[in-house]
């Protein structure tokens, strides 16, 4: 990276291609799929930009996570159909709450499920099971303490179970 | 189904044993063995991670990394000729810095003729109204302390630009990076 801040393009390319399948798989299951070409090439060219901005101390990992969360956080907030398509899956799965419906007989898929959690819990769980993130690069990519990480993250499996009463969600 | 004191640590391991992936230590087995609503949320977290752990990863196309690589390549070539030759403390400097610095110093220089020209009339008129009144030295040291608080004043406004520059771009960059 810092190679890449003395303006190096081969050293960007290596950094691409080391990151590029990593970037990829959190954006499919963090964004919506027709932004996911988008936010993958805005998240590179931010970095680009931005990379007089990057601290050598701090992972570089941890940094290109920051920017894509933020970018699919921006993306969401945008999208009004998306939004649109969210409060639907929610009230979904307010629906089926009641119906102490935690098995995954249900007829959301998992891919639904993940879908339909609050970008809060989502953008957690996307980063601790998928990325296999520890709890404080967690909390340095989503800018929350520790601690809430781990709340959100219990919600989370909470609300993928179907089981939303089971915790607090407000943190 | 609201868990018993009993089942609570329990059910908080085996959410903690599915959010790393791993099968449940066995102090847990061991209540799963006496307890049937947690062995049934472990099967629950055990099929939901299977099916989770199960979901496409994709790859992403070739014609997205060639077109991120040349729009990157772009961005790298223009960045880079602006750091150049700036000596030692350039690669500290961010990006944009040079620009916003010159367009900031353009404003303040095309409003310092009329700084000028405002303070020239104060001098001015102002001896001319206070000539009847003040004695001549009086005058003399009293025109001499007001432009010598106008440098001063002129001194830090254009000496804070080069922060001001860099403070904005770096709020730039923060906007950017979220």
């Amino acid at each position: 990276m810092i190679l890449v801040q003395r303006g190096d393009a081969t050293a960007f390319e290596h950094l691409l291609q080391r990151y590029r399948q990593r970037l990829f798989g959190f954006l499919l299951r963090r964004a919506s799929p027709q932004r996911i070409e988008d936010l993958f090439q805005e998240t590179w060219l931010r970095v680009v930009r931005a990379r007089q901005s990057f601290d050598p101390a701090r992972r570089f990992s941890t940094w290109l996570f920051q920017i894509a969360n933020n970018l699919c956080r921006d993306s969401a907030r945008r999208n009004v159909l998306e939004a649109k398509e969210q409060a639907r899956l929610q009230s979904d799965a307010a629906a089926h709450g009641g119906d102490g419906g935690a098995a995954l007989d249900t007829k959301l898929d998992a891919r639904q499920r993940l879908a339909r959690l609050p970008e809060r819990l989502r953008e957690v769980l996307v980063l601790r099971f998928f990325e296999d993130l520890g709890e404080r690069e967690i909390a340095e990519i989503v800018g929350v303490p520790p601690g809430t990480v781990k709340s959100r993250l219990h919600a989370a499996v909470r609300a993928l179970r179907g089981m939303p009463e089971e915790y607090d969600v407000t943190h | 189904m609201s868990p018993t004191d009993a089942c609570r640590s329990p059910r908080t391991a085996l959410e903690d044993a599915f959010l790393r992936r791993q099968t449940p230590g066995a102090e847990i087995r061991a209540h799963l063995d006496s307890c049937v609503a947690c062995r049934e949320i472990e099967a629950e977290l055990r099929s939901l991670g299977e099916a989770l752990g199960g979901l496409p990863t994709g790859a992403p196309p070739e014609r997205l990394i060639a077109r991120t690589l040349l729009r990157a390549r772009a961005e790298l070539s223009s960045g880079s000729l602006s750091l150049a030759g700036v000596g030692p403390l350039g690669p500290r400097l961010p990006r944009g810095f040079a620009r916003e610095l010159v367009r900031l110093l353009a404003v303040a220089t095309a409003a310092l003729p009329l700084v000028l020209a405002w303070n020239a009339l104060v001098i001015r008129f102002g001896g001319r109204l206070l000539a009847g009144f003040v004695p001549e030295p009086v005058l003399s040291v009293l025109a001499g302390a007001y432009l010598a608080s106008v440098a001063g004043w002129l001194a830090f406004v254009y000496g804070s630009i080069p922060f001001v520059a860099h403070r904005r771009v770096q709020r730039t960059i923060s906007e950017v990076t979220g």
